[in-house]
């Protein structure tokens, strides 16, 4: 794919229009971050030159970080980091043809942060070569069965403190799952509580709660 | 690796799994390779798995939480 030579937009996150100060906020590489109006929503967005910004850690970090900054003055929709464009008329045409999906997407996450919880299953066993391959397959099941009633009894003490969960497809030993929670602003303090109680009450878990993050997990298409 | 390394080291990639395979996908002009995101999203996993597995060794040593 061939470079562009010229500037690029990165685009961090789309709002409702209004009067946010962005006088503070540092993007990518400290660029300035600055509103583009399409509609009734604003873009957020930097300008880069020669290329977009890589894919690299602190690129990510200061991708969040200006999401949440943002959030500070009203419900935000992060964009997934790697939309990139060579000016500002296709970023316009792109929000405007998704923009009741956007505005629905800012009503959803009104007056609410994303918490993560991560779970891991103390006695997850590590995968050894079996005696045969049925056996295999039935300490996989077994596991799977396993952290699929960690996430469960977790979701069941935690669900009525948010609007909305996610169970996110990390997978790697020992996680039995990573929920993200939408939980309103207010309930924040009794939602990290209960994570800690839960985490107390039960030996064979551990919890990490992890946030506020921006509200990645609800804003996509398939929400 | 220390308690708090080893926990921002979880938060970073928490962060890039987020930035990186949620929120909102806007077609740009500009599309990365998917061979790319792929390779990238292969890495964050191995490391979240080994510093699942320290976390999970620690916490059965039997230490108090």
């Amino acid at each position: 794919m061939p470079q562009p030579d010229g500037e690029t937009l990165h685009v961090y996150a789309v709002g409702r229009r209004g009067e946010r100060d962005l006088e503070g906020i540092r993007g990518i590489d400290e660029a300035t971050v600055e509103a583009v109006a399409v509609d009734d929503l604003d873009a957020f967005v930097s300008r880069h030159a020669g290329g977009p910004p890589g894919f690299a850690p602190e690129a990510f970090v200061r991708h969040d970080a200006v999401c949440s900054a943002l959030m500070d003055g009203g419900p935000v929709a992060p964009v997934r980091f790697g939309a990139v464009f060579s000016d500002v008329a296709p970023l316009r045409a792109s929000i405007a043809e998704r923009r009741e999906a956007l505005r629905e997407a800012l009503g959803r996450v009104e007056g609410c942060v994303e918490l993560g919880v991560r779970v891991f299953r103390l006695s997850a066993a590590t995968l050894e070569p079996a005696p045969t391959g049925a056996a295999y397959l039935r300490s996989r099941l077994d596991e799977r069965r396993a952290d699929e009633s960690a996430a469960s009894t977790v979701d069941e003490h935690l669900r009525a403190l948010s609007k909305d969960r996610r169970a996110r497809a990390l997978t790697a030993p020992g996680v039995a799952a990573g929920l993200s929670y939408l939980v309103p602003r207010a309930n924040v303090e009794p939602f990290r509580t209960a994570v800690a109680a839960l985490d107390d009450a039960r030996p064979e878990l551990e919890l990490v709660c992890t946030g506020p993050w921006p509200p990645y997990s609800f804003v996509g298409e398939d929400t | 690796m220390n308690e708090i390394d080893r926990y921002r080291e979880v938060t970073l990639l928490e962060l890039a799994d987020r930035v990186l395979d949620t929120g909102v996908v806007l077609s740009g002009d500009i599309t990365l390779s998917v061979a790319d995101v792929d390779l990238i999203q292969v890495q964050l996993h191995a490391l979240l798995a080994s510093v699942a597995s320290i976390e999970r060794r620690e916490a059965g040593d039997g230490a108090a939480a």
